[in-house]
């Protein structure tokens, strides 16, 4: 009964949608009430089929198919109530509720109306059609044959990989509303005020995004059990295409707000990065590329999803290239300007994203035109390929602040000329202090010296000429350059080695000892394996790390679960390889200093989004 | 301005039609590189020796790796079984096994190889670019890998598959 | 001594019962390549994982073989060129540059239009108002 009510909320919710979207062209309302009514209701109607799949899962209703497939009676009620998002159509529907809940938020909060919700709706609608034809949840199992259910992906029973879809689709859903207020004034131009609401929307999801990348690589990073935190995985970077085009879309419409220029980027910028998102969930879920966390998926399901993306790309750049016309204002551009600046970030970022985009589809272009050969593109090729770009625009991030709008000589000339060279030099004197000649990690320190410099210089003048601060860029800047300086550190200076040790043996890593002290069977619920003990002494003290070997007998997967120890200053990292016997093991351990400031980085960064719209004033 | 629309539309044509055209692909559908077979020397579970070389007798040979180990080896087993007795020769490659164990599965399930490489270290799996088992290699003229399977095989793949490269 | 070292490796290879062979290097340059080259080789086995970070057998294989050719003094392109042969182009990360000159030249091309554009904007709206 309850299922059923769900698929009917659904379909419910999918004829309300269109409803919105007929009345908003056919017979625009004056105001904004019918907007806010149509869009509450869709809103309760999806939330609703939700809790109606969620009562399922919480009460272990088997005889929906969905349910069967994705639980198990045993699983903890957390993660029975996060399961409902751990498989393709369930994971729609949570898609679909924060697409829903984001229109409503947004409707409630702008006045400006008219045509946007209605093309916020027409991708809710595409969507919520799809779910109800081709993906619904709430499908029976008939007759009823398994009533044990079957076991989730042990791999996928763990809190932050709950949090993270949710968190990414709050940042992909987000992305609707820049493009429904975009699509809005291309329609109903009145004047280039109406795209400022951009600004912050774009902020916001992408704050979110960042939230959910981060958590997916910090996952990946204790769970996976060989200490990487970043693969290039197909799936990973449909994330990451996005991330790059929701920060370029930022930064266009802060200067389209700023001066009404860049007015064309900004508006095909809104396009390119909801249709990076639909297309990144189309590649996580097609089965056309295969990795750790595809969705298996049908071919035909994977072609409307495609279908709609395209869609969805084709009616943004039809509109964007018939109503485009605006040139916007001319200002003083020198190359010293900040609207230079702006347009470097935008060229960059936009590059950054194609790249990416064109690694990752590379291997199905190979193989279509090789007849059938298979290739690999993966970590060579793209750090070697991005570094350099994203380098170059760091050192643009730290100077482009510094500079004004209009200017046509170096402002500030001498304050940049002081932080480029003294970050030269500090880094060179790192670099010579630590006896570390790596290139990479000269420039990025130096890079990170610079942006630091830049964002302390900015908030001084902020504080010294008594005008409002901007706390969330400043701190969305300082988080990036945390980021970046953890990056360089950590993938230029770790430690790795792999070793077989027997019960008391001890192996030298650097001026570390680490011994292997015991090894103990662990048996719980669902799992059953091996934890070992070890003893990393170095220095003064003593640290112990127990990594483990574990069986899933249900669904017959063996994991590695790392032993980490973690501290702001570096990570010591052992994951277990083969048992040898009874009491050696194959085992590798790293150390990897300030990995954690990645994390410390994108926290900041995410943190610093959603303060977007507060701003301190020092009086 | 007017290369711009033309541009875009050029673009997403085709990425979307790349796309599209991968989906309609049967992914079965793939071709196969022949790679060539480096020579090595091993020993049969009945202890003789066994070279490579002994390949190139015969212009087409069929290679299966099993193993006690494998699940999947125990589904395939009832297929070699008939494919041998249509008359087809197979050689086995034992795959990091143990000699009594295979013997007993032998005994047990019944032989449907003219020949079994005993391959207790993996090293002969190594050569031929084996990552588990059970894996079918169809090697032509003792020197070229035509044809590798990786999983079962049953009679859709050995009729996709091989047969098509046997009529040849 | 290499020939001493490789006769000590192969005898560990026929005799030993295990294939686990505890990695020594003569220097630190040789333990650094070999901890990388497994970053840029996948496990034929697993999906999406590279050998560094897999434990199925035939990962183990493939280090066994990458420290081997070290020891025997291949070159890192060598090794990789071997694995390839007998695996496929697509057990290593790194697309060769022969076969995907695209791929490679396309940031180049990118960096030329960012250029190019970076001209006609300054040019533009280089007049003063």
């Amino acid at each position: 009964m309850i299922p059923e009510l769900g698929n009917f909320l659904l379909i419910f919710s999918m004829i309300n949608s269109l409803l919105l979207i007929s009345i908003a062209f056919i017979y625009p309302p004056k105001d904004k009430r019918f907007f806010l009514s149509a869009s509450l209701v869709t809103f309760l109607a999806i939330f609703l089929s939700f809790i109606a799949l969620e009562i399922s899962f919480l009460t272990d209703d088997f005889s929906v198919l969905y349910v069967a497939t994705n639980s198990n009676p045993n699983l903890p009620i957390y993660y029975k109530f996060a399961a409902l998002w751990g498989g393709h159509e369930g994971s729609l529907l949570l898609f679909l509720l924060i697409l829903a809940g984001w229109i409503l938020v947004f409707v409630f909060f702008n006045e400006d109306q008219k045509y946007s919700s209605a093309f916020m709706n027409i991708v809710l609608f595409a969507l919520l059609a799809f779910t109800v034809f081709l993906s619904n949840p709430f499908e029976r199992l008939l007759p009823i044959s398994s009533i044990s259910g079957s076991d989730l992906n042990p791999l996928l029973q763990d809190f932050a990989f709950t949090i993270h879809p949710p968190m990414l689709y709050m940042g992909y859903a987000g992305l609707v509303i820049p493009f429904g207020i975009a699509m809005n004034f291309l329609l109903n131009r009145e004047k280039v005020k109406q795209l400022e609401p951009i600004r912050s929307w774009s902020v916001v999801s992408w704050s979110f995004l960042t939230l959910g990348i981060s958590l997916g690589s910090w996952w990946a990073y204790y769970e996976l059990g060989w200490g990487g935190w970043w693969f290039w995985d197909p799936v990973e970077n449909s994330a990451l295409v996005p991330w790059l085009l929701c920060t370029a879309l930022i930064h266009s419409s802060i200067a389209t707000n700023a001066r009404q220029i860049f007015i064309n980027w900004t508006l095909a910028l809104t396009i390119l990065s909801l249709a990076g998102s639909l297309l990144g969930m189309f590649l996580v879920r097609s089965g056309i590329i295969t990795s750790v966390h595809s969705f298996a998926l049908d071919p035909d399901r994977g072609i409307f999803l495609l279908l709609i993306c395209f869609v969805i790309v084709i009616l943004g750049f039809s509109l964007f290239f018939l109503k485009s016309h605006s040139r916007g204002l001319k200002t003083d551009m020198g190359i010293y300007s900040k609207e230079f600046m702006f347009f470097i970030n935008n060229a960059f970022l936009v590059t950054l994203s194609a790249i990416v985009l064109l690694g990752t589809i590379y291997p199905i272009i190979y193989e279509i035109f090789s007849g059938g050969d298979q290739i690999t593109v993966g970590a060579p090729y793209f750090n070697m390929v991005t570094v350099p770009f994203a380098l170059i625009l760091l050192f643009f991030q730290a100077i482009g602040p510094l500079t004004k709008w209009g200017g046509n000589k170096i402002d500030n000339l001498n304050s940049i000329g002081i932080i480029i060279i003294s970050s030269i030099v500090l880094s060179y004197l790192v670099s010579y202090l630590f006896f570390s000649f790596s290139f990479y990690e000269f420039v990025g320190n130096a890079i990170v010296l610079m942006l630091i410099q830049s964002l302390g210089f900015l908030a001084f003048k902020s504080f010294h000429s008594q005008r409002k601060i901007n706390f969330s860029m400043i701190a969305g800047h300082l988080g990036l350059a945390i980021l970046t300086f953890g990056i360089t550190i950590s993938s230029l200076n770790s430690v790795e080695k792999e070793f077989v040790l027997q019960k008391n043996e001890s192996v030298l890593v650097g001026s570390s000892k680490i011994t292997l002290e015991d090894t103990q069977s662990v048996q719980e619920d669902n799992y059953y394996g091996d934890r070992v003990t070890f003893s990393f002494q170095e220095e003064d003290r003593i640290l112990k790390l127990y990594p483990e070997r574990r069986f899933y007998p249900a669904s017959r997967m063996e994991t590695t679960e790392a032993g980490i120890y973690p501290s702001v200053y570096k990570d010591v990292y052992i994951s277990l390889g083969q048992k040898i016997g009874e009491n050696a093991w194959a085992a590798k351990v790293q150390i990897k200093p300030l990995v954690r400031f990645i994390w410390l980085g994108a926290i900041i960064m995410f943190l610093a989004g959603l303060l977007v719209r507060t701003k301190f004033k020092f009086k | 301005m007017k290369i711009y629309p033309l541009l875009t539309i050029l673009l997403a044509i085709s990425l979307f039609g790349l796309l599209f055209f991968q989906l309609f692909l049967n992914s079965d559908v793939q071709g196969f590189n022949q790679k060539s077979l480096a020579p090595f020397k091993s020993k049969l579970l009945n202890g003789d020796s066994f070279t490579s070389e002994e390949l190139k007798n015969d212009s087409l040979s069929l290679l299966n790796v099993w193993a006690t180990w494998c699940v999947g080896c125990r589904l395939e087993h009832s297929y070699l079984m008939e494919l041998e007795k249509k008359g087809i020769s197979i050689i086995g490659i034992n795959y990091k096994d143990d000699k009594e164990k295979a013997f007993k599965w032998l005994d047990q399930f019944g032989d449907p190889y003219i020949k079994n490489i005993f391959d207790d270290q993996g090293e002969v799996g190594f050569l031929l670019g084996v990552s588990g088992a059970p894996e079918t290699f169809l090697i032509k003229n003792g020197d070229s890998i035509v044809m590798h399977h990786v999983g079962v095989l049953d009679k859709e793949v050995w009729k996709n598959k091989f047969v098509p490269l046997i009529k040849k | 001594m290499k020939a001493f070292l490789l006769i000590l490796l192969f005898s560990q290879l026929v005799y030993g019962e295990d294939e686990f062979m505890t990695f020594s290097f003569i220097n630190d340059s040789d333990e650094k390549r070999f901890y990388s080259l497994q970053k840029e080789v996948s496990c034929p086995l697993c999906e999406g994982s590279s050998i560094a970070g897999s434990n199925a057998p035939i990962a183990s294989d493939i280090k066994n073989k990458i420290y081997t050719e070290i020891l025997l003094g291949k070159s890192d392109e060598e090794i990789l060129a071997n694995l390839r042969d007998i695996f496929g182009e697509e057990v290593t990360y790194k697309p060769s540059f022969e076969n995907n000159i695209f791929l490679w030249l396309l940031p180049l091309i990118f960096f030329l239009l960012i250029i190019f554009a970076a001209r006609i904007f300054l040019k533009k709206n280089d007049k003063k108002v």
